[in-house]
C-alpha cells in the first residue's frame, strides 16, 4: 500500500466524478503574444470594503501614481485598492459595477494624465538573496499591501490563504483553467513561467509543504514544457515539486475537483481545502505574488483573454484593473451590438454584463464576446423528461432534477437536504440537459432566496432578544423608581415627626407647586406626548429653538389630525380611544395642580404636607 | 350469579390497571412547557410592532395557542398567516389590514430636522434608535425590524420608512428584475 | 452600451429532447423491420394505425390544454409510444385494439397526469396491460412467423384481417393449431406445455423452437440488442437499467434451470424470447418512469428482470414485461429516495 505522497510521485490521478467537454475553442485566443492596450482616458477603482472595514485615503481632486495605495483598512483581510495609472482622482461616486446584478458600487475614478509614471514604492527587483533575507511576515505584509487576491475568479485574499491555521502538507498550483476560450493562465504560463515559477518558490517558502504540484491540463502541451524547463531552471527542490498533466475535462479546474483528481480526498462538505492541509493557488496568483515581493509591484494589472466571434483581435491583453470594459471593446474591435452578449468569464461560468461602461476587476480572467449564433441560442424551457444526464456530468454528485423540482416549486428547505449548497454552479447540468431548462439559474435564485431566508431569521433572533432586554430594561427602571419613591416616602415619613423640618417642607411643597405649574403650562402644547408615553415629560423646548420648533410641531399635528380624521371612520374604536386619551390626562392634571396650589396658599401644615407628597407621587 | 361478579372484578382490575398504565405514561412522557407557543413565535417577523393588539410577538403567539385568530399580523404577510394556520391546525384566512406588497422598510430620521425630543427612542421596541434629549437621533438600521411605531410619536414628522436597496451582497438573482436600459447614451462603443 | 443578459452557461450540447427521441425512433427500426419480416405486414399496419391515432390525441389533448401544439409534437415523444404500442399488438388484432389503445396511452396515462415528464407509468406498457386484461383473446392470438406459416399474408389480406376481421371462430381455430396464420407465441406455448405435463426440453422440440428460442423471435430479440447497443454508443440511453436488468433475469434463469431443468427454460431462452431486448433497451429505459440515479437505475432494471422471471415462471400470463414495468414504475420515486448518491464532501447520505 503506498502512501499518497508516494502515489502522489508516481503521478497517479484519481477519478473525478461527472464532467463534461465542452468545445474548447481555445485557439481563438492563443495564437498570439500577450499584448497591451492603449491608456483609457479613466478608470473606475470600486471601493467595496470602503464602508465597512477600510477608508478610503484619498479624495477628488488628489494626484495619485500608478500603483498608489487608495484605501486603508485595519483588520487582517482587508485587501487595498490601487491606481492603476497615473493621474487624478476626478470624483468618487456609484458607478456601475462589474457584476451579474449590474447593481453600481462606490468607485474610485482616476483620469489618466497618460504619462503612466509609477508610484515611488514600486523599486527595481530585489535580487534572490535580498528576497530570503525577508521575514516571513515581511513577505506577507507586501502580499497584502500588493492587494492580491485570488485570481481564479474567487478573488480571496491571498495573504489569509497563505497564513493557515493548520500546516500544509501539499500545494496545488492551478494551471489547470478548463473553461472554454480562456487562455489567459496559458498564455501566462508560456511567457513568464520563470516568474511564476519564482512566485511558486514564495508560496513554497511560506508554506513549507512536503509537496507541490503543478497542475496543468493536457490540452497545453506547450504550457506544460515551458513550466518544465523553468522548474528545472528555478530553486524549487526537485524531488518534491512536480508538473502534473491531467486529462482535459470541465469542471476539473475547480478547487474541489482538482484535490479529487490529484489526491483522492474530498474536502468536507462547508469546510476549506486547508483543513485536509491543501492549499491551492492559481498560476496567476503566483506571478502576481512575484511581482509584489520582488519590486512591491502591486495587483493593478492582468492578463484577460478578449476572445469570441464578434472581435477582430481575439486574444490575451495586460489589462490594468479597473480599465472600463467599453474601452477594451473600442481597442479590441468589437462588432456587436446590444442583442449580443458581454460575458465576462468563461462561457461556463461567466456572467452577462449588461453595461459596458463597468471596469474589470481583479477576477475579471476573460472578456467574452460571442457572435449571435456562437454560443447556444436562447431557447425555451421544455417539461424535464428525467433522462438523469445532469446526475451524471454533476462533479459533486448531487441529483439536479430533484434540486430543480424543489427550486421551481420554492421549498427551500427540501432543497437544501439535497445538498443545494454544494453545488459550485459549473453548469454541466444545464449544458447537457435536453430540455433546455436553466436549471443553474434556478439554484442561484433558491440559494439567494436561502440565504434570504436564514439572514432574515438571524434578524428576528436578533429583534427578539434586543425586545426581551428593553422589556427587562424597562421593568428594572420601574422598580428601581418604585423602591425609591418608597425609600423617599419613608424619608419623609421620618422627618415629619420632627416639627422643626415642618417649614422646610412647606418650602419645598411650595417651590413644586410652581415648578409644576411652570411644567403644566408648557406641556399643554405638546399633548401629543401623552398619548403613548407614560413617562415623565423631561425636555422642556429651549427658548431660542421655540418657535421653530413650534412650527415644525404645529405642521406634523396638522398633519397627524388630518390623518386621523381618515382613520377615525375606519377605526372608530381605536380613534376614540385616543382623541379621548389627547385631553383628558391634560384636565385631569390642571386641575390637580390647581387644587395643589390652593391648598399650599391656605396654609395650612399638615395639609400642605400631605399634598406635597402627592403631587411628588404624580409628577415624579 | 358468580359470573357477574368475576366479569365486575375483572374490569374493575384492567380499568385500574390501564388508568395506572395511562397515568405512568402521563408523567413518564410529559412534553415540557408548551412548545406550540414557542413554534408559533418562531413563525412570527419579531417586529414586535404591536399591530396585532399585542405587546409583541410572544404575547400574540401566547394568545392564537388560546384560540385567538391567525390573521392579525401585517408585517408577516400572508406566507406567514399560513404558515401560523399551518402550526395551529386552523384554517387561514385573509389578513386584517389591508395587504400591502411586502417590502421590507426600514425608519431612517431626517435628521436636520430631529429636534431631539427623546420620544422615537421610548416608542422603539427593540432600541434601535441612538440619541439622547435635545441632540439629533439617528436608526441604528441593521437593529430595526422597521414596525413602524416610532413614525406616530414623532412630533415633527421627520422619520420616514424607507425601503431596503438592493446590494451586491443580497441581490437574488432574478435577471429578469433587471432593468435593461442603456444609461449613458453618449458613450461611444 | 447595454447588452442582453442571461445566466451562466452560456453553452449548451444543443442535444434536445425532440432528436434524442427521433433517434432512439431510428435504432428501434432494425428491430421493427426483422418483425415486419417475420410476422408480415400486418406489425406496420398495426404501426401507421397507432401513430396516427396517437398524434391526433396529443394534438387534440394539447389543444384542450392551450399548450403550444406543433412545438410540444415535434418532442416526438408521442410517436415513440405509438411506436412501442404498434408492435407489442398482434399484427393481425383488430383495428379497434390498436386504436383503444393508443387513446388510453396518450390522453389517460401520459395526458391525465401532467403530460410529458410528469406520467408516473409508461404509457406504452399501461396501455398494453390494459388490453390485455380486458382482451386476453385477441391479445393472444400471435401470427405465425411467416417461415412456418408458408406464405405470409399479403397487404390486402392482412388489411382486411385487421379491419373487417375474420369470424371469431376462425381465430380461436388458428390460436389452436400450428398450421393456421394465427398462434401463441413461444412462451406461451412452452408454459401450457408445461402446464399440461411436458418437460421443457420435450416442448422445445415443436416446430416453434426450431431453432431453439422460437422461430423469428430470437432474430427480432436480435435486432433490438443491436439498436440498444447503438443507443447506448450514442449515449442515447446509460448502460445501467439494461445491464440490471438482463443481468438479474440471466441470473434468475440460471438458478431456476439449475434446480430444476425439467420444468424452467434456460437463461438464453429467456434473454432471446418475448420481449425481452425490446423491454430491456427501449421501453425500461424511458427515463421519465424510470429511476434516475446510477444505483437506482441498476437496482431499477434489476427489480424488472426478477418481477418478468417471477411472472413468466409462476405467473398467469406467459411474458410479463409490460407488468414488471408497470410494478418498477410504482417503486421508482421510493428507489429515487432511498439510492441518492454521496455528494462531494459528504461522508455519507444525510
Amino acid at each position: 500500500m503506498l502512501t499518497l505522497f508516494e502515489q502522489i510521485d508516481k503521478g497517479t490521478l484519481w477519478r473525478s466524478t461527472g464532467g463534461i467537454h465542452p468545445p474548447e475553442r481555445k485557439t481563438l485566443s492563443n495564437r498570439t503574444q500577450i499584448k497591451s492596450l492603449p491608456l483609457a482616458d479613466e478608470y473606475v477603482v470600486p471601493l467595496p470594503q470602503v464602508g465597512e472595514s477600510a477608508i478610503l485615503i484619498v479624495k477628488p481632486g488628489d494626484y495619485v501614481a500608478k500603483g498608489a495605495i487608495l484605501t486603508k483598512g485595519t483588520n487582517f483581510g482587508h485587501l487595498p485598492a490601487h491606481a492603476p495609472t497615473s493621474g487624478h482622482v476626478s470624483c468618487i461616486e456609484i458607478r456601475p459595477g462589474n457584476h451579474a446584478s449590474g447593481l453600481a458600487v462606490l468607485s474610485c475614478v482616476i483620469s489618466a494624465d497618460g504619462l503612466d509614471t509609477h508610484d515611488a514604492h514600486i523599486h527595481p527587483a530585489l535580487s534572490t538573496n535580498e528576497v530570503d533575507q525577508l521575514t516571513d511576515k515581511q513577505l506577507l505584509t507586501k502580499i497584502q499591501q500588493a492587494g492580491i487576491a485570488g485570481l481564479g475568479g474567487a478573488a480571496f485574499p491571498t495573504h489569509i490563504k497563505l497564513s493557515p491555521a493548520s500546516d500544509i502538507e501539499l500545494i496545488i498550483i492551478n494551471g489547470i483553467e478548463c473553461e472554454p476560450y480562456i487562455t489567459a493562465d496559458d498564455m501566462l504560463m508560456r511567457e513568464k513561467s520563470d516568474e511564476i515559477l519564482n512566485g511558486i518558490a514564495i508560496i513554497h517558502r511560506l508554506l513549507a509543504p512536503q509537496r507541490l504540484i503543478i497542475a496543468i491540463e493536457d490540452n497545453k502541451p506547450e504550457a506544460i514544457e515551458e513550466m518544465q524547463h523553468a522548474l528545472n531552471r528555478s530553486s524549487l527542490p526537485k524531488d518534491g515539486v512536480r508538473i502534473t498533466s491531467i486529462p482535459t475535462l470541465y469542471p476539473s479546474g475547480g478547487e474541489k475537483q482538482l484535490i479529487q483528481i490529484l489526491t483522492g480526498q474530498e474536502v468536507p462538505s462547508g469546510a476549506i481545502p486547508a483543513q485536509l492541509g491543501i492549499v491551492v493557488q492559481n498560476v496567476a496568483t503566483a506571478y502576481a505574488i512575484n511581482q509584489a515581493i520582488l519590486r512591491d509591484f502591486p495587483l493593478i494589472e492582468r492578463v484577460v483573454t478578449v476572445t469570441g466571434d464578434n472581435t477582430q483581435l481575439a486574444g490575451n491583453y495586460w489589462i490594468p484593473i479597473g480599465t472600463p470594459i467599453s474601452h477594451v471593446l473600442t481597442q479590441t474591435q468589437f462588432i456587436g451590438d446590444e442583442h449580443d452578449k458581454v460575458i465576462i468569464g468563461g462561457p461556463m461560468m461567466g456572467y452577462a454584463l449588461h453595461n459596458d461602461n463597468a471596469p474589470t476587476l481583479k477576477g475579471s480572467n476573460c472578456i467574452l464576446l460571442p457572435a449571435s449564433d456562437e454560443l447556444a441560442p436562447e431557447q425555451k424551457e421544455l417539461p424535464c423528461v428525467r433522462c438523469g444526464e445532469c446526475a451524471h456530468v454533476c462533479p459533486v454528485q448531487l441529483l439536479p432534477q430533484q434540486l430543480f423540482w424543489h427550486a421551481q416549486a420554492q421549498e427551500y428547505d427540501k432543497a437544501t437536504k439535497f445538498n443545494l449548497a454544494d453545488c459550485i454552479e459549473c453548469g454541466c447540468c444545464t449544458y447537457v440537459c435536453p430540455s433546455e431548462i436553466p436549471l443553474v439559474e434556478y439554484y442561484r435564485i433558491a440559494k439567494s432566496a436561502i440565504k434570504a431566508e436564514a439572514e432574515e431569521k438571524k434578524q428576528a433572533e436578533l429583534a427578539k432578544q434586543r425586545f426581551d432586554l428593553r422589556t427587562q430594561r424597562l421593568e428594572d427602571e420601574k422598580r428601581a423608581r418604585e423602591e425609591k419613591q418608597k425609600a423617599s416616602a419613608a424619608r419623609r415619613k421620618s422627618n415629619m415627626s420632627s416639627s422643626d423640618k415642618d417649614a422646610v417642607a412647606l418650602a419645598m411643597a411650595r417651590i413644586k407647586a410652581k415648578k409644576a405649574a411652570q411644567k403644566a403650562v408648557a406641556t399643554q402644547d405638546d399633548t401629543a406626548s401623552k398619548i403613548t408615553s407614560s413617562m415623565p415629560e423631561t425636555s422642556v423646548p429651549a427658548d431660542e429653538r421655540q418657535a421653530k420648533i413650534a412650527a415644525a410641531i404645529a405642521r406634523a399635528k396638522a398633519k397627524k389630525a388630518g390623518l386621523k380624521q381618515d382613520s377615525a371612520d375606519s377605526s372608530t374604536g381605536n380613534g376614540s380611544e385616543n382623541s379621548g386619551s389627547v385631553n383628558a390626562p391634560v384636565d385631569d392634571k390642571k386641575a390637580r395642580i390647581a387644587a395643589t396650589i390652593a391648598k399650599a396658599k391656605a396654609k395650612a401644615k399638615k395639609a400642605a404636607l400631605k399634598i406635597s407628597t402627592n403631587t411628588e407621587d404624580d409628577k415624579d | 350469579m358468580s359470573g357477574i361478579f368475576i366479569a365486575i372484578i375483572l374490569l374493575t382490575v384492567l380499568a385500574l390497571f390501564f388508568g395506572l398504565l395511562l397515568g405512568f405514561a402521563a408523567e413518564k412522557f410529559k412534553v415540557e412547557g408548551d412548545p406550540l407557543v414557542d413554534q408559533l413565535e418562531a413563525l412570527l417577523p419579531q417586529t414586535q410592532c404591536g399591530q396585532c393588539g399585542y405587546p409583541g410577538c410572544r404575547p400574540y403567539a401566547e394568545a392564537i395557542a388560546n384560540g385567538d385568530k391567525i390573521n392579525k399580523c401585517p408585517p408577516g404577510g400572508a406566507a406567514t398567516m399560513e404558515k401560523l394556520a399551518d402550526m395551529a391546525g386552523v384554517d387561514p384566512e385573509p389578513l386584517t389590514a389591508t395587504e400591502e406588497v411586502q417590502i421590507k422598510k426600514v425608519a431612517y430620521i431626517r435628521e436636520d430636522e430631529c429636534i431631539g425630543c427623546t420620544k422615537c427612542i421610548q416608542a422603539c421596541p427593540v432600541d434601535a434608535i441612538l440619541g439622547t434629549g435635545k441632540l439629533m437621533h439617528t436608526v441604528i438600521t441593521d437593529y430595526c425590524t422597521g414596525c413602524d411605531l416610532c413614525v406616530e410619536p414623532c412630533p415633527v414628522d421627520c422619520i420616514d420608512m424607507l425601503p431596503v436597496t438592493q446590494n451586491i451582497k443580497n441581490w437574488d438573482w432574478k435577471l429578469n428584475a433587471i432593468p435593461v436600459k442603456t444609461i449613458d447614451e453618449d458613450v461611444k462603443c | 452600451m447595454a447588452f442582453k443578459i442571461a445566466s451562466s452557461p452560456h453553452l449548451s450540447r444543443r442535444f434536445q429532447t425532440s432528436t434524442l427521441m427521433q433517434r432512439v425512433l431510428l435504432c428501434a427500426l432494425p428491430g421493427v423491420a426483422v418483425q415486419c419480416y417475420f410476422f408480415g405486414w400486418g406489425t406496420i399496419i398495426q404501426l401507421l394505425l397507432a401513430i396516427c391515432v396517437a398524434l391526433f390525441c396529443e394534438a387534440s389533448v394539447l389543444t384542450l390544454r392551450k399548450r403550444p401544439v406543433l412545438a410540444t409534437l415535434k418532442d416526438n415523444s408521442a410517436l415513440l409510444t405509438a411506436l412501442f404500442i404498434g408492435i407489442a399488438v398482434p399484427p393481425l388484432a383488430p383495428w379497434w385494439l390498436t386504436f383503444l389503445g393508443a387513446i388510453f396511452a396518450i390522453i389517460i396515462v401520459k395526458h391525465l397526469y401532467g403530460g410529458l415528464g410528469h406520467n408516473i407509468f409508461n404509457p406504452a406498457m399501461a396501455a398494453y396491460v390494459m388490453l390485455l386484461i380486458s382482451f386476453p383473446v385477441q391479445m393472444t392470438s400471435w401470427v405465425a412467423p411467416s417461415v412456418i406459416a408458408g406464405q405470409p399474408l399479403d397487404i390486402f389480406a392482412s388489411l382486411q384481417m385487421i379491419f373487417i376481421g375474420g369470424s371469431q371462430l376462425e381465430i380461436s381455430a388458428y390460436k389452436m393449431g400450428f398450421d393456421g396464420i394465427a398462434m401463441a407465441t413461444p412462451l406461451d406455448t412452452l408454459k401450457t406445455d408445461l402446464a399440461m405435463g411436458l418437460t421443457s426440453t420435450e416442448s422445445l422440440t415443436k416446430s416453434i423452437f426450431s431453432d431453439g428460442y422460437g422461430v423469428g423471435w430470437f432474430w427480432v430479440n436480435m435486432a433490438y440488442l443491436a439498436g440498444g447497443l447503438a443507443m447506448i454508443k450514442m449515449k442515447l440511453i446509460r448502460w445501467h437499467i439494461s445491464t440490471g436488468l438482463l443481468g438479474a433475469l440471466y441470473i434468475c434463469a440460471s438458478i431456476g434451470f439449475i434446480l430444476n431443468p425439467d420444468t424452467h427454460a434456460g437463461p438464453l431462452f429467456h434473454l432471446f424470447s418475448g420481449a425481452t431486448m425490446l423491454a430491456a433497451f427501449f421501453i425500461a429505459t424511458d427515463p421519465v418512469t424510470a429511476a434516475t440515479s446510477v444505483r437506482g437505475r441498476l437496482l431499477f432494471g434489476a427489480l424488472i428482470g426478477v418481477l418478468v422471471y417471477i411472472i413468466r415462471t409462476y405467473g398467469g400470463y406467459p411474458d410479463a414485461y409490460a407488468f414488471a414495468i408497470l410494478l418498477a414504475n410504482l417503486c421508482a420515486p421510493f428507489i429515487d429516495h432511498y439510492m441518492k448518491p454521496r455528494t462531494y464532501g459528504h461522508r455519507s447520505r444525510s
